[in-house]
């Protein structure tokens, strides 16, 4: 045993060491806030408050037990922290940007500054905390008993003590000096706590060292061979398959939520934080201090299992073994070092409930009631220090209470987990808040009430295994004998752990109600203007940039009330930038912004909001910014979904563009071709008139008869040409639509036989024999009797000349029904090619193997006229042998159909 | 520029599968493969396994972090909003 | 002296009858055929001083059977006149790259062609002029 005013004089220099690391911090803060202070190393040390007592002690008894089951409380953390990208990077830079003092105050500024959220939150946080304080009370007293028991360690762990009570009194009075000297100097929240955390982060150096050294001189003195230090490892550790079970995946997510939701985590992690660098850094080194803390737990473990009698108590193995062993200065080191663990813890969370209590129920209770003394400038400030001050040592007095009151039984033991899972309630609101733009304030506080009842009633009451207020009858059979009520097996859901049944239905019941009442509630201006600048965090970076709400108070009226809250130091510098003179004049809604989140780093946002609220004269809320910022997210969705069509139209345009292209490429080859036959066409013609001519000239004695022919030959080739020229000038117009002859009614059976006619002499001359068969009553159609015959005529005498074979032959046949007439050229020549079906319908194209006589404009001037006429010109489908080309009209039956049409072209 | 910002991309994705990649390795079924009652050089195989995806979370996360911090020195001037 | 024979291969009856008229006068002996296939064959078969060849003519083309009888030793040195309708600059350059030994677009010079067609064959100027 070590004698115990060795032990405590240990404890006081440590103390004192304490002390003078706190103030040493607080001192060059107010020199020079920067520095090692707000380095990324002290930053992640003080993130290591994680680690409390129940971490020192526990992880070597829970591992001697159960092997792994102690790992997941550090894997939950450790994978938080590697994935920081992904959501605290977002809460650390919502919370300083926002100068958040609390997690009370982050999620009810979320959701639109709610005092009642901050007051919920606040209860929870304390109801959880509280046992958690007493847990580390108690292991500090249980410690302090073994290392001093005279009978000495062993015999001491392996009895039962009754608790030194009075231990455990100085022992928080201590804590509670310590967190109001360090904690409650200054209500600035934001100016940081650099003292504490100063010491915190030599805690967490000690803490580590020391359990370090305890597992480096148990692993030397097997001399660190692994089959020596396993030999005898634990049941489970041999068995582990047992271990990865529902228990095992509930601890990794519910220790993952604490090491953000608890209330000291959130104070060191958020509301501590100064920059990036800092969580950047905390990323890997957390998990590698984690690492190291857990390095040496299972050989502790197994030593203490192998050499310390059956019924010592494991989780004092840190302590028991080197008195054992006869070191009593490691034991000293590992008491330090658990001593370390657990005061960091108290002074953290005390310091961090208190905040809450104060800025979340007294002051707004104070507001309320007016009990806040309004008549100097001082006192609002003391008021609120002091209630801070009271508010800490009423959670440590609290935290002994509950320690005196469950004594030794066994309800302390389970608590650190039981506290997890009641601060795990705030995780549904705090993510749904850094990301769901919908989540509501009433969807939180539904969620999170309920939430919190759950677990009071599956995890906290059960915990204390049959008291007064749940007796061991409701937790076997359910209250009045309830089955379905079963703390344990809530609904019926039985045979899962205690923890994970809880955390399931407590997280599911609270997740569930938050999305659900959030979806249907709609949400206040406030709450839509916060969401907007918590969510979008990383582009903008204040709220004066949003007008949503406009709020005027005179200048006079503010200045007084921020005089009173931060002191009118403070307060002169915050209205420095107003002319001295103007103090009635209306306050802009710039400085009424600055000065609220001035005054909410101080006492939370939602207090800081109210208080606020009582010198504003009027507030109106902006509809139209509010749709704006309302809107944002689906601005931006239908603009990208625009920018997506926009690109799509640009592809269509593009394709067009290239089909166009295409055409025009056509066209301009075509109208190259074109030019190259009208060339062609004119310059045949003009061949002859010329060389005759020249003869004409050359030969003045020639011959009478032979001059006629010459002269004849000259007159037939110029007519030619004309008429070639005015078929030109003829398709021209008809393309252009101009329709220049006259229309009437007629019989087209005359238009055709009238062109059979004209063709006899040629039919004649070429030896092709005409055929002509009529079908069908006479009809008449609409157009122009010379037209269709013209288009006739071209047929036919293409029919002619076209024909090749030995006996060729034209069919020409016409047959008409009531709607429709129908003439048909046929020939037997050598037909169409497929190819040129289509073709042939273009200008100058007269099928490929066809470059005979004829300008090429015969059959595209012939198509217009009949489109002119509402008919059609086709080329029948192909045939073994020659080619058919139909001209079908419609007939035009009523007189009514008629008349109007001959009146408008008369 | 191009291709620094497609190894910024590379790198925060990387942060954003780092803890789902752990959490796999750490979390049932996967982790009852290595469930078994071996032992390699003395020491359980779990115990190994555990500690080993350990170590190499803290590794990934220290490079990454490394990293995304030299993208803010180097990135600062032509991308102030582009944490998000 | 043997008479100097010609071929004119061209489909247009009336250029035909001109370009007859003007030659037999100039001197030659001329022959005509409307198709090119059948132009192919007789220049294979029957020799002549110089071609008159259209290019637009039904079957085998001017340019086809231009090609062909460059192709041919026997005929590889034989005056081919072309006298085409088609004026365009590419047509001219396609005859003289494929071996016409000269080229004239329609409507043409009686005398033009005249002293072109002599100047191949080497025939002085006789007959009747006019």
């Amino acid at each position: 045993m070590l004698h115990a005013d060795f032990v405590i004089a240990s404890c006081l220099i440590y103390v004192a060491i304490l002390f003078s690391v706190a103030f040493a911090g607080d001192r060059k803060a107010r020199r020079n806030p920067g520095g090692w202070l707000s380095s990324p190393l002290v930053y992640t040390l003080s993130i290591s408050i994680y680690c409390t007592s129940w971490t020192f002690f526990g992880a070597v008894g829970t591992a001697a037990r159960d092997g792994f089951d102690f790992a997941p409380i550090y894997l939950g953390p450790m994978i938080v922290f590697t994935g920081w990208w992904l959501f605290l990077r977002k809460l650390v830079t919502v919370g300083r940007v926002h100068q958040t003092t609390s997690i009370a105050d982050f999620i009810s500024a979320r959701f639109g500054k709610h005092s009642g959220l901050g007051a919920l939150i606040t209860i929870v946080a304390v109801i959880a905390t509280a046992p958690y304080i007493a847990l580390q009370l108690k292991a500090l007293t249980d410690s302090y008993q073994v290392l001093t028991h005279p009978a000495g360690a062993i015999a001491a762990s392996s009895t039962i003590l009754e608790p030194n009570y009075s231990v455990a009194f100085w022992l928080a009075a201590g804590l509670c000096s310590f967190a109001i000297i360090f904690g409650v100097r200054n209500l600035n929240v934001n100016e940081h706590h650099h003292g504490v955390i100063a010491a915190i982060a030599v805690e967490a150096v000690v803490k580590l060292v020391a359990l370090l050294i305890v597992g480096l001189w148990v692993v030397i003195s097997v001399r660190g061979i692994p089959a020596e230090i396993f030999a005898n490892a634990p049941v489970s550790l041999m068995r582990p398959a047992d271990t990865f079970d529902t228990r095992w995946v509930t601890l990794i997510i519910l220790s993952g939520i604490a090491v953000v939701c608890l209330p000291r985590q959130f104070q060191v992690m958020v509301v501590e934080n100064s920059s990036e660098r800092q969580i950047r850094t905390a990323s890997w080194l957390f998990p590698l201090y984690l690492f190291l803390l857990c390095l040496f737990v299972f050989p502790i473990a197994i030593a203490g299992l192998n050499r310390l009698p059956a019924g010592a108590n494991p989780d004092l193995y840190v302590l028991t073994l080197p008195l054992q062993e006869d070191r009593p200065l490691l034991a000293l080191l590992a008491f330090i070092g658990g001593f370390s663990s657990a005061t960091s813890m108290v002074i953290v969370s005390s310091i961090a409930l208190s905040t809450m209590i104060s800025n979340h129920i007294l002051v707004p209770l104070a507001l309320r009631f007016s009990i806040i003394p309004t008549n100097s400038t001082q006192s609002v400030r003391h008021f609120i220090l002091n209630t801070r001050r009271a508010a800490i040592i009423f959670i440590v007095f609290i935290g002994f209470l509950y320690f005196w009151v469950s004594g030794t039984s066994e309800a302390l033991a389970a608590i650190g987990l039981i506290s997890f899972c009641g601060v795990a309630q705030f995780m549904p609101s705090l993510v749904g808040g850094l990301f769901w733009r919908r989540a509501s304030a009433l969807g939180a506080f539904a969620g999170m009430a309920v939430g919190f009842l759950l677990w009071l009633y599956t995890l906290f009451l059960p915990s204390f295994g049959g008291s007064a207020i749940m007796t061991a009858e409701v937790i076997a059979q359910g209250p009045f004998g309830l089955e379905w009520l079963k703390p344990h097996a809530l609904f019926g859901l039985a045979g899962f752990d205690p923890l994970a049944h809880a955390v399931f239905w407590s997280l599911f019941v609270n997740t569930a109600l938050f999305v659900t009442i959030s979806l249907i509630t709609e949400p206040t201006p406030l709450l839509r203007l916060q969401s907007t600048l918590f969510i979008d965090v990383f582009r903008r970076q204040t709220e004066s940039e949003l007008r949503v709400i406009r709020r005027t108070a005179r200048v006079g009226d503010l200045r007084q009330m921020a005089e009173r809250v931060i002191g009118p130091r403070d307060a002169m510098e915050l209205f420095s930038n107003v002319p001295a003179g103007e103090r009635a004049v209306v306050a802009s809604d710039e400085l009424l912004g600055q000065v609220e989140q001035r005054l909410a780093s101080h006492i939370g946002a939602a207090s800081a909001r109210s208080l606020v609220s009582r010198v504003v004269t009027d507030e109106t809320v902006s509809v139209q910014e509010l749709k704006r910022l309302a809107s944002e997210a689906e601005q931006i969705r239908a603009y990208s979904e625009e920018l997506e069509s926009k690109s799509r139209q640009i592809e269509e345009a593009a394709a067009e563009l290239a089909s166009a292209n295409r055409r025009l490429r056509e066209i301009d080859k075509q109208k190259d071709e074109f030019l190259s036959h009208i060339s062609h066409e004119v310059r045949t013609p003009m061949a002859s008139i010329r060389s005759f001519s020249d003869i004409l000239l050359s030969e003045p004695n020639l011959e009478e008869e032979r001059k006629q022919r010459f002269l004849a030959i000259i007159q037939k080739e110029s007519i030619r040409l004309t008429r070639l020229l005015d078929s030109i000038l003829h398709l021209n117009q008809m393309e252009k639509g101009q329709p220049y002859w006259e229309v009437a009614l007629f019989d087209p059976d005359r238009a055709l036989d009238q062109a059979l006619e004209s063709c006899e002499a040629l039919a004649e001359s070429s030896g092709v024999k005409l055929r002509r068969v009529k079908q069908g009553p006479p009809v008449l159609v609409l157009g122009n009797s010379d037209k269709l015959a013209q288009v006739f005529i071209n047929l036919i005498s293409n029919a002619i000349k076209h024909n090749t074979d030995a006996q060729p032959l034209v069919m020409i046949t016409s047959v008409s029904d009531e709607s429709a007439y129908e003439a048909r050229i046929a020939d037997n020549g050598p037909g169409i090619a497929e190819d040129d079906r289509e073709r042939i319908f273009g200008k100058f194209e007269r099928g490929s193997n066809a470059e005979r006589a004829g300008a090429g404009l015969g059959l595209p001037i012939s198509r217009q006229i009949i489109e002119r006429f509402g008919g059609h010109l086709t080329l029948a489908a192909s045939r073994p042998k020659g080619a058919e080309f139909t001209v079908r009209l419609k007939v035009a039956r009523a007189p009514s159909d008629v008349l109007p049409l001959r009146r408008s072209v008369s | 520029m191009n291709e620094l910002d497609g190894r910024n991309h590379g790198v925060r994705d990387a942060a954003v599968i780092l803890p789902f990649a752990i959490g796999a390795l750490l979390l049932p079924p996967l982790i009852l493969v290595f469930a078994t009652p071996s032992l390699l050089a003395g020491i359980p195989l779990i115990v190994l396994y555990v500690y080993g995806v350990w170590a190499l979370a803290v590794i990934s996360a220290f490079l990454i972090a490394r990293k995304l911090e030299l993208r803010e020195r180097v990135g600062v001037a032509e991308d102030p909003s582009g944490v998000g | 002296m043997s008479e100097t024979r010609l071929l004119v291969v061209e489909d247009e009856a009336n250029i035909v009858e001109a370009l007859s008229y003007v030659l037999q006068r100039a001197g030659f002996l001329v022959e005509t055929v409307s198709d090119g296939d059948a132009a192919l064959q007789l220049l294979k078969r029957e020799r002549f001083a110089a071609v008159v060849l259209d290019i637009m003519i039904p079957g085998m083309n001017g340019f086809d059977i231009l090609r062909a009888v460059r192709a041919d030793p026997r005929l590889a040195d034989l005056p081919i006149l072309v006298l085409t309708a088609r004026g365009q600059a590419k047509d001219r350059q396609m005859a003289e790259e494929i071996g016409a030994s000269a080229f004239i677009t329609k409507p043409f010079s009686n005398a033009e062609v005249v002293e072109r067609l002599r100047s191949f064959t080497g025939k002085s100027q006789q007959g009747e002029e006019g």
